[in-house]
């Protein structure tokens, strides 16, 4: 099966409906999926439930795959949209507010800054955003995937893909600057406490 | 990004997924087949209905 490609495999999945060729395809890519749910819900169980879930509605959507983009970008397509609907919360979600045309300028001026964060600090930062900021800062810098496959992705145009990115990106920052500045406070409170000052 | 590929979890999908997913797959495969096979022969004899003709051929008697 390794001589063929994603693509093919998918064809002759459709063709022959064996089961030999989606469990290739499911060999390949069940563990990237898992991890990827596993992101989202923190929990082996929902994230086991989860993956079962997207092969299936893979599995069911196979036949209408028309190869405009690669396998594995549909997959995580799917992936990413199943993940974040499932673990989208009431908090308020602030991408269905904007006005994508008043901010469309987009720069990668703060990604410097991200790629300095400490990766604990960044785990529980990204832990604070609602399930579409997180999934879209995954897409971008997890996946590395580019603003045209995200737009493509998430169904919305690039500019607004765009603005969505700057968004959670400032959020992260804002976060992960509480979280920093709530460690220094705490030493802080330990070198105190065990050597009180005296005046 | 490396900090942001470096909190990607490690862990391996179980491989129970698969057995499961397959025998699923399996199973709505053979519902498929059963319902294509009974309502095919529903809609032959509903079609072979609809297309007798309305007057029967007339008889030398």
């Amino acid at each position: 099966m390794k001589q063929y490609t994603d693509e093919e495999l998918v064809r002759l999945y459709v063709d022959t409906q064996r089961n030999q060729y989606f469990e290739a395809l499911y060999t390949r890519y069940c563990d990237k999926v898992y991890r990827k749910c596993l992101s989202f819900t923190k929990d082996s169980a929902r994230a086991e439930d989860f993956t079962h879930d997207i092969f299936l509605k893979l599995i069911v959507k196979l036949g209408g795959f028309k190869e405009q983009a690669k396998f594995s970008t549909w997959l995580y397509s799917v992936t990413y949209n199943y993940c974040t609907d499932h673990t989208r919360t009431r908090r308020g979600n602030e991408f269905l507010t904007e006005d994508i045309d008043r901010v469309p300028d987009y720069s990668d001026d703060n990604d410097a800054e991200i790629a300095e964060m400490q990766s604990v600090g960044l785990r529980n930062a990204l832990e604070q955003l609602n399930a579409d900021e997180k999934s879209l800062l995954m897409m971008k810098y997890q996946d590395d995937f580019s603003i045209r496959d995200i737009a493509d992705m998430t169904k919305v145009t690039e500019s607004a893909v765009k603005m969505r990115l700057k968004r959670a990106k400032d959020k992260l920052r804002k976060h992960y600057l509480e979280g920093v500045v709530m460690w220094l406070l705490l030493a802080l409170r330990y070198i105190i406490t065990k050597w009180p000052l005296r005046f | 990004m490396e900090n942001f590929k470096e909190i990607e979890p490690t862990d391996v999908c179980p491989p129970h997924i698969q057995k499961e997913l397959v025998s699923e797959i399996d199973s709505i495969r053979n519902s498929f087949q059963v319902v294509e096979l009974y309502v095919g022969d529903f809609l032959s004899v509903i079609s072979s209905l609809v297309n007798l003709p309305l007057n029967p051929p007339a008889t030398n008697d």
